[in-house]
């Protein structure tokens, strides 16, 4: 039997498949998994809507009163504080933008082939891995961090409190152990997906392409 | 594209072509549970691909890149087993084994022939059984049409080796 005769066996398998498919459960199936990107979709988009509109409502809440307050006590640095922690919570907000953006444009520029599949995922990982490198999680965290800070010391001003009051130090030692942990845990965090899953699968992919090139 | 034309036009490919997935899926997956893992990967994943689908190129290339595309993803995956993410009973229904399932020894032999190639030959190979031309699968696979050239030799020629030596003995 030579190499035709098997592509004919081969091509037998069209007029009867191996298999029969259920389509009702295929359609449960395309209907769960399209519900279940929507629903994550949705989250996601109302998470970072409602924490950025509770702080930029708090932070103008805190500045109308100070506004309302007109007292001797608040000076130009107070009011800078809430116009901060707004500014910071916003350019937050284009920042997860802009970032989503520009990876689906990178994305797009690849076609369908295998070999630019390989290339789409490897530009997935290219961006989870920069954005577990040091400079990009410090100015992903930085800005909610800042926010964090800003919702504090306005609060303390607007309570009349002054800067060299010394139980100022205790929120703000707390917010900035907090911060570090928060830092210093995300950072072990994706550092550990990076060894163990990122950057395997990265090597894998490579071989993957080199394999394509016949190497 | 409206849900119900998305729909029409999934229903009309899976009734017309759902031996090129079967194919990909038995090429790239041997256990029963992994078929059916890797079967509904590929299904939701052409689901997702007719509003991309513009026409350039005929619908079995279509088919072919996208099961390909998904298949050597899924083998590359880690924790490709992730069992659970839909109910089992979803799972374990969506491929029923047909009754004139596999009868033919010759196709049994060419799939066990195929799972021993790399995953990029393995793809060539099922492009090549079906009888692509250079052209269509260096398009598919994204390499040139003379690499295209030289995995083919290489994958005729141990088949057809195979097989004289299988007469042989």
């Amino acid at each position: 039997m030579n190499l035709d005769d098997l592509m004919e066996v081969w091509r037998a398998q069209d007029a009867s498949p191996l298999h029969g498919v259920n389509e009702r459960l295929v359609r449960l199936s395309l209907q769960q998994d399209e519900a279940k990107l929507q629903r994550s979709r949705r989250w996601w988009r109302w998470f970072t809507y409602v924490l950025t509109a509770w702080v930029v409502a708090s932070m103008a809440r805190r500045l109308a009163f100070m506004i309302n307050r007109d007292d001797d006590l608040l000076s130009g640095w107070d009011y800078a504080i809430p116009l901060v922690g707004i500014a910071a919570s916003l350019l937050w907000v284009r920042l997860v933008y802009v970032r989503g953006q520009a990876q689906a444009a990178r994305e797009q520029r690849f076609g369908d082939s295998l070999r630019d599949q390989i290339n789409r995922q490897l530009a997935q990982l290219e961006c989870a891995a920069s954005t577990s490198r040091v400079a990009g999680l410090l100015g992903f965290l930085l800005l909610p961090i800042v926010s964090a800070f800003t919702i504090i010391l306005a609060s303390w001003r607007i309570n009349g409190r002054s800067f060299s009051d010394p139980w100022l130090s205790v929120p703000i030692v707390f917010m900035i152990c907090w911060s570090i942990l928060c830092v210093g845990g995300t950072l072990w965090w994706t550092r550990r997906v990076m060894q163990r899953k990122t950057l395997p699968r990265k090597r894998r992919l490579e071989a993957l392409l080199k394999e394509l090139d016949g190497q | 594209m409206r849900g119900s034309e998305r729909d029409r036009i999934f229903g009309d490919w899976l009734a017309s072509h759902k031996g090129i997935l079967f194919k990909v899926v038995h090429a790239y997956a041997f256990e029963h549970a992994d078929r059916q893992d890797l079967f509904q990967e590929v299904i939701l994943q052409v689901w997702h691909s007719v509003d991309a689908f513009r026409g350039e190129s005929s619908v079995p290339t279509w088919l072919y890149r996208v099961a390909l595309n998904t298949a050597i993803a899924w083998t590359r995956k880690e924790g490709r087993h992730q069992r659970g993410k839909q109910p089992l009973e979803v799972v374990e229904g969506l491929l029923s084994t047909s009754s004139s399932a596999a009868t033919d020894p010759r196709v049994e032999w060419l799939y066990g022939q195929i799972a021993q190639l790399k995953d990029v030959d393995r793809s060539v190979a099922l492009l090549m059984l079906d009888g692509f031309s250079y052209k269509e699968i260096a398009a598919i696979v994204g390499i040139t049409e003379s690499n295209v050239g030289v995995k083919i030799n290489r994958i005729k020629s141990a088949l057809s080796g195979k097989r004289a030596e299988e007469a042989e003995s």
